[in-house]
């Protein structure tokens, strides 16, 4: 679905990302671990437009890899930011109908689907988003980026400063898109996690990638244990 | 007491106008993060559109408002797209003297076209219609630009919270990446609020214009006290800039008559540099 | 960004302390010969005006162009200062029979004073903020002094003619140059004076300070006293001007010293010339003023307006391709291939 090759992002001289090439299959859950300021997030922002990149992006044996942020969702890529990016002083409603707007017409019976995958955003539809709690605002974005219909939907660090109880909620969400078809592409620092839900995985390290492997076997590997999972 | 609910009124007739000029003003701060430093101008524009639609064409300036706003909204536009657009990548200083230029520029090209001769429309529809109501007089002319802002400014407020492309300006000036990765094209929507606050202006502009003369420098009045409500508020906060106006227009016109006249333009200066100096977000700004 | 002040902190670094190199003289070898011969290329009669007009500009945007240009802090109230310098000469004058040289000083004296008391609240705020409050605290200055009868309120003041002398700093006749050779005078000292402060660590702080307030703090720079300092040398500056200006008109009132309108005049010099260059404000100065002239000298009072137009849209051109201003534009041509880049 998604193959990205050589894709190189520099910031003002510092490279951040170097000649990365990955793949992401049809209803795959694809990890990509790293530490803090691996490149990750540059990846990720790379493939949906929103730094400047040199290599090759392909979507559905498109290349997108010219197009601007904005043309970027109507290929099929929702992309959840580090960080939830809420339109904080509108409503959860309005956030969510916004994901929408790269669909020609918002089909009403999204917002059920959503709603019905995340009960406590249809209690709060009508409160601003920036009042919500940190593990409802992941979940809004979550559901922003699935009003879009994505084909392939990227998350970035979704556990990212939620309380343990609020990360198995996620994760748990997670899994259950994966299981029912979704292709996600899955940024992640946790990398227990990350890797208990995904199939395959890559690992960053300072821009490059060093390795990539099914999930399993990742978990096995002594480099990556002592490096990630302080074993 | 009738002198101070006269005051009252004044100040709440000016209030709405000024509410209605700066609303476009912060829409546009908010979306480009650009002052508009010739907004003013903008305003002198419309009311010269509205001047000549009433002395070439005889039309009632009540009647040219859409014209002046499409006008205006149109110079907006032109702005952003030929000017604006390069400068919002460069430094603070690209920033703030773009808008400084385009001041200029727009009130050189008046005083070239039109002279420095005050103007003003005669005997219009509302010129001797006034409202007296227990020794509060209310000029028609006045109460109907207050009446037509507020008209506008809801409008405005309608347009954009309730409409899709409403909403994806503001998401814009929330979140612009965030915006983006949606799909919502930045560029266009910069044009938009370029358009809308042109659009808010030029209606302010062919509202004044019964009871204002328009002359090249005759967007001050308006534009500099705008500038001060768009911090006063917060910038980017339309309720904000509102809630701004309407003080402004208020203490405009009480401290107008229980201190010195002369000075009345003097404590909108004072009350922004206290307001914005112990908050510097201004009143109800979020930023 | 500590990145970004490390970058501009190496670069000031480098310069700073180092003994003269010849592409940092040729300037000041340009300047005098320029000036110099300032009196032939406008020997006609009354052309002298433009001369000190050009002088007088180059000095206040020299003196704003330290706190906008180097130091990042974008004022529009300079005027304040312009009329500061301005008043304390005329009513100096007018009421103690203050001598003009002293009036001079004192005035520089005032306006730091007022800069302390201006800055204190308006360093406070950033960016757009921070140039909207000093548009307040200009339009407070100029209201104030527009009522305020013991100066003359919106009549002005006159300051009465007296003999020529160099000590009471009147000339009449029809060249008038003595003006012009104070005022390149003036001018001179104000680009020695920055150009001192710029090899200095000062120079280093305040280039800092523009780059990143936070991280210039961070790494122990303190930014409030710094930022002062800049406003101080800068309100100085543009109160000899101001005097100056007085003394050179003989005349004074809140329309021609305090309007938003002068503050915006002394900031437009530096913007078109580059700011980030010592030299900018002196080119731009003589450029605007040049055309402004010849603009008036051939098509009158529509030239005048139409002068306007043609510097909107020139300071337009500048913050939209070309923020380094004619400076940048010059050095683009000189290496055309990758001044992008380098900017
Ligand atoms: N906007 C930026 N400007 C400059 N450098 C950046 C910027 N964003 C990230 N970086 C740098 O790029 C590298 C990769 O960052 P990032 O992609 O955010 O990593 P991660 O998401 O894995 O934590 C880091 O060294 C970071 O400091
Ligand atoms: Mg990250």
């Amino acid at each position: 679905m998604l193959r990205v090759s050589d894709l190189s992002v520099d910031y003002s001289g510092a490279v951040a990302l170097s000649e990365a090439s990955l793949e992401v299959n049809d209803g795959e859950v694809v990890g990509v671990i790293g530490n803090n300021g691996a490149g990750k997030t540059t990846l990720l922002k790379a493939i949906s437009g929103t730094v400047a990149r040199r290599g090759e992006i392909e979507m559905d044996n498109k290349v997108i890899s010219g197009l601007p942020a904005h043309e970027i969702p109507a290929h099929g890529i929702g992309h959840v930011p580090e960080g939830r990016r809420l339109f904080p002083y509108l409503s959860v409603e309005d956030n969510l109908a916004l994901g929408a707007y790269s669909q020609t017409q918002a089909h009403s019976d999204d917002f059920e689907r959503v709603y019905a995958l995340f009960p406590r955003l249809k209690e709060r539809r009508r409160q601003q988003a920036g009042t919500l709690s940190g593990g409802e605002q992941q979940m809004a974005a979550i559901a922003r980026a699935l009003m879009l219909r994505p084909k392939l939907l990227m998350l970035d660090e979704p556990s990212l400063g939620l309380a343990p109880v609020i990360v198995d909620q996620i994760y748990n969400t997670i899994a259950q898109l994966g299981k029912s078809g979704f292709t996600i592409l899955l940024a992640e620092q946790n990398v227990a996690e990350c890797l208990e839900v995904s199939s395959r995985a890559y690992v960053l390290q300072t821009g490059s990638i060093i390795r990539s492997g099914p999930s399993q076997e990742l978990q096995k590997s002594d480099a990556i244990r002592q490096a990630f999972l302080g074993i | 007491m009738e002198v101070f609910a006269q005051t009252i009124v004044s100040g709440l007739l000016l209030g709405a106008v000024l509410g209605l000029i700066a609303v476009g003003l912060t829409l546009i701060f908010g979306v480009v993060d650009i002052v508009n430093f010739a907004h003013g101008e903008f305003l002198m524009v419309g009311m010269y559109i509205a001047f000549f639609a009433w002395r070439l064409w005889g039309v009632d300036p009540l009647f040219s408002i859409p014209l002046a706003a499409l006008g205006v909204g149109i110079l907006g536009v032109i702005s952003y797209l030929t000017f604006v657009r390069h400068a919002m990548r460069g430094t603070l200083l690209s920033q703030i003297f773009v808008t400084f230029g385009l001041l200029i520029f727009l009130r050189g090209l008046a005083q070239a076209l039109f002279s420095s001769n005050f103007r003003g429309v005669q005997g219009s529809i509302l010129g001797d219609v006034g409202l007296s109501v227990g020794g509060v007089s209310v000029p028609g002319p006045q109460l109907a630009a207050a009446v037509g802002s507020l008209i506008a400014t809801s409008a405005i407020g309608w347009f954009v919270w309730r409409t899709r492309m409403g909403k994806a300006l503001m998401a814009t000036s929330q979140d612009r990446e965030a915006a983006a990765m949606l799909g919502i094209n930045p560029h266009r929507m910069f044009a938009l609020a370029w358009f809308i606050g042109g659009i808010a202006t030029g209606v302010a502009a062919a509202l004044i214009v019964s009871y204002q003369p328009v002359h090249p420098n005759s967007g001050i009045a308006y534009g500099l006290p705008a500038f001060m409500i768009v911090a006063l508020g917060g910038f980017g906060s339309i309720g904000g800039a509102l809630a701004a106006a309407f003080l402004v227009g208020l203490i405009e016109n009480i401290a107008g008559f229980y201190l010195p006249t002369e000075y009345k333009e003097l404590w909108i200066f004072v009350l922004f540099l206290i307001v914005v100096i112990a908050r510097p977000q201004g009143l109800l700004g979020r930023r | 960004m500590a990145g970004a002040s490390e970058v501009a902190g190496d670069e000031r670094t480098v310069e700073r302390g180092r003994p003269w190199r010849r592409q940092e003289l040729w300037p000041w070898a340009a300047f005098m010969v320029v000036f110099g011969l300032m009196p032939v290329l406008y020997s006609a009669p009354y052309q002298h005006n433009i001369a000190v007009l050009i002088c007088l500009t180059a000095l206040m945007a020299t003196g704003w162009n330290l706190l906008g240009g180097f130091t990042g802090q974008i004022s529009l109230g300079h005027a304040l200062f312009f009329g500061v310098g301005a008043y304390t000469v005329t009513v100096g004058e007018l009421r103690i029979g203050l001598n003009p040289w002293l009036g001079m000083l004192l005035g520089a004296a005032i306006a730091v004073a007022v800069s302390m008391i201006v800055g204190l609240p308006v360093f406070r705020l950033r960016g757009h903020y921070f140039s909207i409050a000093t548009i307040a605290v200009g339009e407070i200055a100029f209201l104030i002094f527009l009522n305020w009868q013991f100066v003359g309120a919106a009549g002005g003041l006159s300051i009465p003619i007296k003999e020529d002398s160099l000590l009471e700093l009147q000339f009449s006749g029809q060249h008038k140059w003595e003006y012009y050779y104070l005022a390149a005078g003036l001018l001179l000292l104000a680009l020695v004076a920055t150009q001192l402060i710029l090899k200095s660590r000062t120079g280093y702080y305040l280039a800092a300070i523009r780059e990143d307030q936070e991280a210039a703090a961070s790494v122990g720079i303190p930014v409030a006293r710094y930022k002062q300092i800049a406003l101080s040398f800068s309100a100085a500056t543009v109160a000899i001007a101001g005097a100056f200006f007085a003394q050179y008109v003989l005349f004074v009132d809140p329309v021609s010293v305090l309007e938003l309108a002068i503050s915006i005049q002394i900031t437009i010099a530096a913007v078109l010339g580059g700011v980030k260059s010592m030299w900018g404000p002196v080119i731009g100065a003589a450029v605007l003023l040049s055309l402004t002239e010849t603009a008036r000298l051939y098509l009158g009072g529509t030239g005048e307006a139409l002068n306007l137009v043609a510097y909107g849209l020139l300071v337009m051109l500048i913050a939209a391709f070309e923020p380094n201003g004619l400076i940048g534009l010059a050095q683009r041509f000189r290496r055309p291939r990758n001044t992008r880049g380098q900017r």
